[in-house]
């Protein structure tokens, strides 16, 4: 049974279609990543899931947390289950606290909402949360301010308050793009540790390949508002079938490779991501894939099982 | 690369003049935004029958008509007669002249004293430009209108005391404006490398300042313009202005308050002269920072 | 687990005590400016009403007066010492509150003041009540809606506010509920002693027409400002712990929309009490802006200078206690001027 279902999801605002049929299936306590450009989709797909879309949004298509359909629900009842069974947490720690309310009590606040704990209750668990994730001084630092924190420490605030009500979800978007590398690993490492004691499942989204790979279990390449290709992480890494998900190994691996960036041969993708909404029909890589015919005038199907793929010309498949 | 690496990256020169002042001609400009359109319509309207009134009203806005006192808006007379006959629309006219010069003649005072001012001041950040701000400060702290009526106490009240008096008191709002954007121009890369290349401060006030406070600086004359307009109307309203019998709007409400039961009609056109004038203002200014300054759009 | 990224607990308390020693210094450094610029007003508003031609005596005694009136009376008044002994003699009197006495009636001015402010200060403090009680919800409404046609429809209309001048609005208001409607009083004042609920009645058309222009301005503000908190990251989070959105503004945005809103709050507020002195020319309310314009109109000019400093005085301070408000409740503002 798996424990969020989301089927042929298709969101437009203001008539510009940013995701176009997107469905995928997490099982409990299962870590995905989703990675992509910016303008992929994938931050909306967090967002549906939360069901904190501007109202000008226009959506079709199920999503499905543990059999209860999250699409039709009032703002009453899904307010209910965001930061108790759904959690989320966003890229920029800094704006993302309130400036003027002391770290502690933004901790403390998901639990009075949803656990109808006392201020003093939620104080001291607050504390105890801010302890887990890793504050050296906890009852001292619930007094402080956002500002008075590092950009790591905000985002275990935001770790803190996410794992407060142990939900069944946890929606990281792009969690350690705002860090110094050094902290990246310190928090990543904090987040997958948690999601596994608490046993909840995770959804990582993060532009950076390495971020997802060194997490996941299962990663899904998103371009164009759509899911290119999904499959298991080692597999996915060593034999990737999507022309757009080997370019986007290809630049990753440049990285690493040092002096590839000196002589200027750093790998790229070649052209430039379409504005989101302007992707082009059929195929959402046309344009800059090396393989395009013909054929990706229309959009393919998603094929295979574990490892699914939608191209008409998969890498190390007779297509 | 990361995002954010990709921003800091992106070159800054691109910001020497603001987007969406490239190469448009103004004309275009101004109509992309219905505010300034609908601004620049009324304050049009406005300077055009001030000009007019020079040479030309229907009646002389002083000639007193014994026996057509209080008459109701008709044809010879489109908006009737005063408590002596006199035609209303011809004041009115009159009235436009003396209040848009004033309103002008003070914002022309706090230009011409307050962007020098806030330009030394941003250049010369020790004592010289604490001094100047400190003083600003401490006008900015005497209302406009409080200091208007202190020096009229002095010197009695007249057109030229009323413009010098809000024109004073106005210089602290381009001082400040002027400073503020100058210092952040001056910390920008640019400015910085010029700089360092040993470019006079009077080059760099005139070639990266100056353009870039241009737009902000337009669009606070209109805005001024509307609370000079207001405080030269209150205080000919208060017998602080132009003396009578010159027709001001604000002269124009005062009498005409004295005859509330006999005719509230003469109350409507001067109060609705001040308001529809100080509306076209308030949205050409509005307008304006928007069109000229993309990155204030939203903000009051 | 490595916490590199973490500084010590005691880092936080000692930054603490030096946030309240911080607003010690703060508060030491602002009083000393505003004394400064008491001092540097008080000067510049004796020297332009002493130095500039119009001799007070002269005017008093009018044109027919004989020169050895006018010296007489100019010797009465202490006109002819050294401008700095004037100077000094009144600035001493203002500090020791003994304002001196009015040039015309040779009076004591303080009663005088006192009494005219039992009605200019009700009158600012009930235009700032109809003022806030029209931005707030005006602002709030607009700025929720700032999307839709009534957003646009409210936002017009604080935009028609503010382009009509308070007196105008004043005598509009005369005309309806006094010419009209014959239920409040045109004009005039019934004193606190005679009747609270007169002076109450007498006060009404003037603090409304004094507030709703002050009002439509501060709506414009707590538009914008909200505007902005509705688009903040930390709303969308107050979101995703499970609040609803109004649960959302109420608990986490107004406080923070507050801080802008309260800078102009100190500018509204200077407005209200200059603009109370055109609102009781209008309504003919025997308070301070009323004594301010009779005593220029009869050269009074020791009472004129004491109503200006007065003004200034209570401007400057209440300014000063904005600016302290805000920055209690900013944590992030610095309190380096």
């Amino acid at each position: 049974m798996s424990l969020l279902e989301v089927t042929d999801l298709r969101l437009s605002i203001d008539d510009t279609d940013l995701l176009r049929g997107i469905s995928f299936q997490m099982a409990p306590t299962e870590r995905l990543g989703l990675i992509g450009e910016s303008g992929s989709g994938k931050s909306l797909t967090a967002l549906t899931i939360m069901g904190l879309l501007p109202q000008r949004a226009r959506l079709s298509g199920s999503v499905r947390l543990a059999d209860q359909e999250l699409t039709n629900l009032t703002e009453r009842r899904y307010s209910r289950l965001r930061g108790d069974r759904i959690a989320m947490i966003f890229q920029e720690p800094m704006t993302s606290l309130n400036p003027l309310m002391r770290v502690g009590k933004q901790v403390g606040e998901v639990l009075r909402i949803h656990q109808n704990l006392s201020h003093k209750a939620s104080a001291s668990q607050a504390i105890a949360l801010l302890e887990r994730v890793g504050f050296d001084a906890p009852a001292q630092q619930a007094r402080a301010f956002p500002h008075q924190l590092s950009g790591g420490q905000r985002q275990r605030v935001m770790i803190a308050t996410a794992i407060a009500c142990k939900p069944d979800l946890i929606l990281a978007d792009e969690p350690t793009t705002a860090l110094d590398v050094t902290v990246q690993a310190q928090v990543l490492a904090l987040l997958g540790e948690l999601t596994a004691e608490h046993g909840c499942a995770l959804l990582l989204i993060s532009h950076d390949l390495a971020v997802v790979a060194n997490v996941c279990e299962r990663i899904q390449v998103m371009y164009g508002g759509v899911i290119v290709e999904s499959g298991p992480t080692d597999e996915l890494l060593r034999a990737p079938q999507h022309p757009y998900t080997r370019a986007l190994l290809a630049t990753s691996r440049g990285i690493e490779d040092l002096d590839r960036e000196l002589f200027g041969q750093l790998p790229t993708i070649p052209g430039v991501v379409a504005e989101a909404g302007r992707f082009p029909q059929g195929c959402t890589f046309r344009g800059r894939c090396e393989r395009e015919s013909e054929r990706c005038l229309s959009m393919p199907s998603a094929q295979g099982t574990q490892h699914q793929v939608r191209c008409w010309h998969r890498y190390g498949v007779e297509n | 690369m990361t995002e954010r690496e990709a921003a800091i990256t992106t070159p800054t020169e691109t910001e020497t003049s603001p987007p969406g002042v490239t190469r448009s001609s103004p004309l275009k400009l101004l109509l992309s935004s219905p505010s300034a359109t609908a601004g620049a319509i009324i304050v049009g309207i406005a300077v055009i029958v001030a000009v007019v009134s020079i040479w030309w009203t229907p009646y002389g806005p002083l000639t007193v008509n014994t026996g057509a006192e209080f008459l109701r808006p008709s044809l010879a007379h489109p908006l009737g007669t005063d408590e002596y006959g006199r035609d209303v629309l011809s004041r009115l006219m009159t009235g436009t002249q003396i209040t848009l010069l004033s309103s002008l003649g003070a914002v022309a005072i706090a230009l011409v004293v307050g962007v020098p001012a806030g330009l030394i001041a941003a250049f010369r950040r020790g004592t010289t430009g604490e001094i100047i701000m400190r003083g600003a400060d401490l006008l900015y702290s005497f209302p406009a209108l409080l200091a208007a009526i202190t020096l009229v106490a002095a010197l009695g009240a007249s057109t030229l005391t009323a413009t010098l008096a809000i024109g004073i008191a106005s210089i602290p709002v381009f001082a400040r404006v002027t400073r503020s954007t100058a210092l952040g121009v001056l910390s920008t890369d640019y400015v910085l490398a010029a700089r360092a290349y040993g470019r006079s401060s009077l080059q760099i006030a005139r070639r990266h300042v100056l353009p870039n406070i241009m737009p902000i600086l337009v669009a606070q004359i209109a805005l001024l313009l509307s609370v000079t307009i207001l405080a030269v109307a209150a205080l000919s309203y208060l017998g602080l202005g132009t003396p009578p019998p010159a027709p001001t709007w604000g002269g124009m409400l005062e009498s005409a308050q004295n005859y509330l039961y006999q005719d509230p009609l003469l109350v409507l056109w001067p109060g609705l002269a001040i308001a529809v004038t100080v509306f076209g203002l308030n949205a050409l200014g509005d307008g304006l920072r928007d069109i000229l300054d993309p990155t204030l759009k939203g903000r009051s | 687990m490595l916490i590199a990224d973490l500084p010590k607990a005691n880092d936080i308390a000692s930054r603490r005590r030096a946030h309240v020693h911080e607003l010690r210094r703060f508060l030491v450094r602002r009083l000393a400016t505003l004394v400064i610029t008491l001092f540097l007003a008080s000067v510049l508003v004796f020297w332009i009403l002493n130095i500039l031609p119009g001799k007070p005596a002269q005017v008093i005694l009018g044109t027919q007066a004989t020169p050895s009136a006018v010296a007489a009376l100019t010797a009465k008044l202490g006109l002819n010492r050294p401008l700095v002994d004037q100077y000094l003699h009144w600035i001493h009197g203002l500090l020791t509150l003994h304002l001196g006495d009015s040039y015309i009636s040779s009076q004591p001015i303080a009663p005088v003041i006192g009494a005219a402010l039992e009605v200019t200060g009700p009158l600012v403090l009930g235009g700032l009540l109809v003022g806030l009680l029209i931005a707030i919800p005006l602002g709030i409404a607009s700025a929720i809606h700032h999307t839709k046609r009534s957003g646009v429809v409210l936002s017009g209309l604080a935009q028609v506010g503010i382009a009509v001048p308070n007196f105008v609005l004043g005598i509009l208001l005369i005309i309806v509920f006094a010419v009209d409607l014959k239920v409040l009083p045109a004009s005039g004042f019934t004193t606190w002693s005679t009747s609270v609920t007169g002076a109450l009645e007498s006060l009404v058309l003037p603090a409304i027409s004094l507030g709703l222009v002050e009002g439509a301005i501060l709506a414009r503000y707590i538009r914008t400002s909200v505007v902005e908190v509705l688009g903040a990251d930390f709303l969308r989070t107050a979101r995703a712990k499970g609040l609803r959105p109004n649960q959302a503004l109420v608990r986490h945005g107004l406080r923070n929309a507050s801080i802008p809103v309260l800078t102009v709050l100190g500018l509204e507020l200077s407005g209200l009490i200059i603009g109370a002195v055109v609102i009781e020319a209008v309504f003919t309310l025997p308070g301070l802006g009323s004594l301010l314009l009779s005593s220029v109109a009869n050269r009074d000019l020791i009472t004129v200078q004491d109503i200006v400093m007065l003004v200034a005085t209570t401007v400057l301070v209440v300014n000063l206690i904005v600016d302290l408000l805000y920055r209690i409740i900013d944590p992030r503002m610095g309190l380096r001027s």
